[in-house]
């Protein structure tokens, strides 16, 4: 039985045994809404796992540069072999690689699909995060795919999130960016059910994965569309997902799959659980918690929004630490006897 | 028959998913019976709905007719599940008046035709504010074209109201009591019961200072920080120390040596480590490799056990969609 | 169905002109074909009779207290499969143990409630009970709505699930299955009315919440054991044990791989350094990386990285020019294993 519950079998409880929990969670409270009041800059250091991502976008342009030389190269060694044979195959084959080649050069800052498979319930800790990469993206000019995977509630959360780091990069002092359209320089596919066969697909072609995007405008017509086709035209994969099984996916079908860098941007709870993957080098960085979203904030400059709500968490962890302590005082007075917690 | 139809059905279909797993993924056949797969589960899914609606009415609706205790929960439960399912079907013109305005000021040369608007709703109404409430409210699915008007007073569909002013809270409300339990059983759990408890102690310790810039807390954060050193070391050898005295006077002479020196050891490494203690990097080294060996390990062990599950359902030994054993 | 039409015929012919097997994924036929023939074999010697040991599960010993206790003090018990889908392994795995413990609610004539998330999963859970009901010969104790549907979104559900545990103060709630943020809010729930908790998941994030807020914990793979062990058939603990030689299999692969693997990256030459730093420069960047899945994680990343980049007339030209000593050749040998390990490792069975 958990000690402090009101325990019917156990031996009698004393008047703070009985009550403790309301009064931890009054001074929780004032933490919190304490933490929300401050409104004080805050210095953090970034970690190896946010400046993976950092890094990761900002090298794009040169991934994709890269890209296109792998290409032409490819295209170079067709053309002399079609030079003593021209059987139709190969011809289309060129083609082929010339109309990548084509999609490839269209977008030259490079082009990121960002998996928005969050609930509101976990809004708080990730909804500043996808703010600041989106942000991110858009300031560097990054053409910015946007799609839900898990859950149905996560498409008007995406909505909001998108059309407000659209806008708000105008109003913005620092780091400034233009207005961001819908369908040119960003597109949001919305929902579509069986996430892992849906990325499979989308592996093979967007246009068929999804067909129109979230407002209904058909996506061949969309003028972002022209030079995206399927994952060989992204070039970088960020989930950003409250839910259980989505990351993994993720990390199948992105990296493992099509060999994209994958970042991640965890709840805190779960964010343990992925760096397994950092090591293997199976994703490329992970944005943990709101700390990851705070420090995200720091290196690229955005409004801070997680950094705000920092303090709420910066007093909370001194109160817990506080009780630990004081947890141990009185288990220490009360000497080493056997207890069952 | 109605024990023999649903193992081989389950075994056919299994094996069926296991070859398809072996085929190679360029195939016509591969991309077929993926397909094939996909539309199966949104049929099933779609059954799946209507039956949890069904259950939910009967379980609800019965209870409300037998005024069992707490009926009144299920009245509120039905009814905003009937309120909800229609805010999606009604049109998309009901709801709350919003107002837009065009951004005109901010209209760059090079893109004159914009058709971004700020956007602000309170509840039940519209007022005219800054484009800060726009960041919260800007919940419109699809901007309408601007027609050149100042200000447009339009509707937000009736289902995103709810989104935003229902769902939204409630749902952030239930995952930040997280924060409550999570402090609670911190309180209780976190205690030097054992040698591995206090092992677990000083980590999570570390992890949580790790976690926050402790020292940006006003008046007091430098303090803390600055005399971090010196509480934990101190703690930990006052805790050793008590403990070798315990083992004195129960007279275990060999273990109240070991502790003593480990007492010594710990004061020695004190002495030699900098004075400034890198909690964070501390933080990192514990979660990259403690704590990925034990999931690794936990992972495979998972793995291996669905692994087993699989082969067992497969073959028909376990059989949950007939009652465990059938 | 268009494709089991006579129109559809030419289409097939064109599957069968295909090829069926992706040779990439032959470790993963070699690995299915091993485990699976140990289960069998296992189970064989169950069915023959021999004695096969299984260590004691705590968690699961004290189901039997906590039913009694419930049938004591006349109060429900609550029974959660997690969050999981239909085809969840853990989900499967705890309507195993929702069987077996229906069985003995039977006999006990205690309520029984199993709130449900998905309703596919609560479709079957029906069933489930009813038949253990039935096989406990108390079919008239069985109710209509002890298995019911409560929402599929994830706090909704935990919210109701805290609800009822508070209103109805459950004498035992069982916590198994795929869980997510919502197992300590759940968990914390049941505490603080004072009922017995036994949970179990192999979420490993969230293993730490149910440890610290429950009585009894199943961790990882313990869960999928708990059918065998509650039921004790012998077809179970079979393949319980064929699970666990398995496992040793597998231990032992890891170890004799890690330690090729450190001799390979402690006498490796400094040029194939530089290739390994190319390598690591490269995966960074986020090109085509030689990945490993997560079973297969084990593996020593650097380890792998040199495997791949250990050239084999490296070794070979070294032998034929002058006589090899004992060590290089034992050297070489080593290098020589590790590469082919990473090699079968490294076949896209997982990709």
């Amino acid at each position: 039985m958990a000690s402090g519950s009101p325990n019917i079998y156990g031996p009698k409880q004393n008047f703070w045994q009985r009550h403790y929990r309301p009064l931890i969670y009054l001074l929780t409270l004032l933490c919190v809404v304490g933490g929300t009041l401050t409104r004080l800059p805050l210095s953090l250091s970034v970690s190896d796992a946010t400046q993976g991502v950092f890094d990761t976008l900002e090298k794009l342009p040169e991934l994709r540069a890269q890209d296109i030389e792998k290409q032409q190269a490819l295209l170079a060694e067709k053309l002399e072999e079609a030079k003593s044979n021209s059987g139709p195959d190969l011809q289309k084959e060129i083609a082929a690689i010339r109309d990548k080649i084509a999609r490839l050069q269209m977008n030259p800052k490079g082009v990121v699909l960002v998996c928005i498979d969050f609930d509101p319930s976990t809004e708080a800790e990730l909804g500043p995060m996808a703010h600041a990469f989106i942000r991110h993206c858009f300031s560097r000019g990054v053409k910015v795919l946007i799609n839900t995977g898990g859950n149905v509630m996560s498409q008007p959360l995406a909505q909001n999130i998108i059309s407000a780091s659209a806008t708000e990069g105008a109003l913005m002092k620092k780091n400034k960016y233009d207005f961001m359209q819908d369908g040119v320089d960003y597109v949001f596919f919305g929902f579509r059910p069986n996430a892992f066969q849906l990325y499979l697909q989308m592996g093979e072609n967007i246009l068929t994965a999804y067909e129109t995007d979230y407002a209904g405008h058909d996506l061949t017509l969309l003028p972002i569309m022209r030079g995206i086709r399927n994952f060989s035209d992204i070039d970088m994969v960020f989930s950003i997902s409250g839910y259980v099984g989505s990351p993994e996916t993720w990390i199948t079908v992105g990296n493992t799959k099509f060999g994209k860098p994958v970042a991640l941007g965890q709840v805190a709870i779960s964010a343990s659980d992925y760096y397994p993957y950092i090591q293997s080098k199976q994703i490329c960085g992970m944005l943990p918690g709101l700390r990851g979203a705070a420090e995200y904030e720091g290196a690229c400059g955005s409004p801070p929004r997680a950094t705000g709500r920092m303090w709420a968490q910066l007093y909370t962890h001194t109160f817990a630490i506080l009780l630990i302590i004081i947890g141990n005082l009185e288990f220490f007075f009360k000497g080493f006897k056997h207890r069952k917690v | 028959m109605r024990n023999y139809l649903p193992p081989i059905i389950c075994g056919v279909c299994g094996v069926i998913m296991m070859l398809h797993f072996f085929l190679p993924e360029n195939t016509m056949l591969y991309k077929t019976m993926m397909e094939w797969v996909t539309n199966s589960t949104i049929v099933v899914g779609v059954f799946g709905l209507f039956i949890g609606l069904a259950s939910l009415v009967h379980n609800h609706g019965n209870r409300i007719a037998r005024r069992s205790p707490g009926w009144g929960y299920s009245v509120i439960t039905l009814s905003f599940t009937a309120i909800v399912a229609l805010t999606g079907i009604i049109s998309q013109n009901v709801g709350p008046s919003v107002v837009s305005k065009p951004l005109e000021k901010y209209n760059y040369d090079n893109r004159k035709n914009q058709d971004h608007t700020l956007i602000t709703h309170t509840l039940f109404g519209y007022k005219d504010e800054t484009y800060k409430t726009n960041l919260v409210a800007a919940a419109t699915s699809d901007a309408p074209e601007m027609k050149g008007e100042e200000i447009t007073v339009r509707k937000v569909p009736l289902f995103m109201f709810f989104y935003n002013y229902v769902i939204m809270p409630m749902g952030a409300t239930t995952f930040s009591l997280l924060a409550f339990y999570m402090i609670t059983a911190t309180y209780r759990a976190m205690r030097a019961k054992s040698w591995e408890a206090s092992l677990l102690l000083i980590s999570s310790i570390i992890i949580l200072i790790g976690q926050v810039p402790i020292e940006e807390i006003p008046l007091i954060g430098k303090w803390i920080m600055g005399h971090a050193q010196l509480i934990v070391y101190m703690s930990l050898i006052l805790y050793i120390l008590y403990a070798a005295m315990k083992q004195f006077f129960s007279r275990n002479f060999m273990t109240c040596g070991i502790l003593t020196a480990s007492a010594a050891l710990i004061g020695v490494i004190w002495y030699y480590t900098p004075s400034e203690v890198d909690f964070e990097a501390m933080k990192s080294v514990i979660l990259n490799y403690p704590n990925n060996a034990a999931k690794r390990g936990i992972l495979i062990g998972v793995q291996l056990g669905s692994l087993a599950t699989s082969i067992k359902i497969l073959s028909g030994i376990e059989k949950p969609y007939m009652g465990g054993r059938g | 169905m268009e494709l089991f039409t006579i129109k559809s015929l030419p289409l097939w012919l064109q599957y069968v002109n295909e090829n069926w097997f992706d040779l990439n994924k032959l470790n993963a036929l070699i690995g299915i074909i091993i485990f699976g023939s140990l289960i069998v074999y296992f189970i064989r010697r169950a069915k023959s009779g021999a004695y096969l040991f299984v260590r004691r599960i705590p968690g699961l010993e004290s189901i039997e207290e906590a039913l009694g206790r419930a049938t004591e003090i006349g109060r429900p018990i609550l029974y959660i499969s997690g969050i999981g889908g239909e085809s969840d392994m853990q989900t499967i795995a705890a309507m195993n143990i929702l069987g077996n413990v229906a069985e003995q609610i039977a006999h006990y004539d205690t309520d029984l409630k199993v709130p449900c998330i998905n309703p596919i999963v609560m479709t079957i859970e029906q069933e489930l009970v009813k038949q253990a009901y039935t096989r406990a010969g108390r079919p008239e104790n069985y109710k209509e709505d002890c298995v019911y549907y409560l929402s599929d979104n994830q706090f909704a559900y935990a919210s109701a699930v805290s609800g009822i545990m508070v209103r109805e103060k459950p004498a035992a709630n069982f916590l198994l299955g795929n869980y997510a943020a919502e197992s300590l809010i759940i968990a914390e729930a049941g505490a603080s009315t004072g009922a017995i908790q036994i949970a179990g998941t192999a979420a490993i994030s969230q293993i730490p919440f149910f440890i610290v807020a429950c009585d009894y914990t199943l961790i990882g793979e313990e869960l999928f054991a708990a059918g065998a062990y509650v039921s004790r058939e012998p077809l179970l603990l079979g393949s319980l044990k064929g699970q666990d030689i398995a496992k040793l299999v597998i231990i032992l692969i890891m170890i004799i791989a890690i330690i090729f693997d450190t001799v390979a990256a402690i006498t490796q030459n400094p040029e194939q350094k530089d290739a390994i730093t190319e390598t690591a420069a490269l995966e960074t960047a986020g090109t085509e990386l030689p990945v490993l899945e997560t079973t297969s994680t084990e593996l020593p990343t650097i380890g792998d990285a040199i495997a791949e980049q250990t050239e084999p007339e490296n070794v070979g030209t070294d032998a034929t020019e002058k006589k090899p000593s004992i060590t290089e050749m034992v050297v070489a040998g080593f290098i020589n294993i590790s590469k082919f390990m990473h090699k079968i490792f490294d076949l896209k069975a997982f990709k």
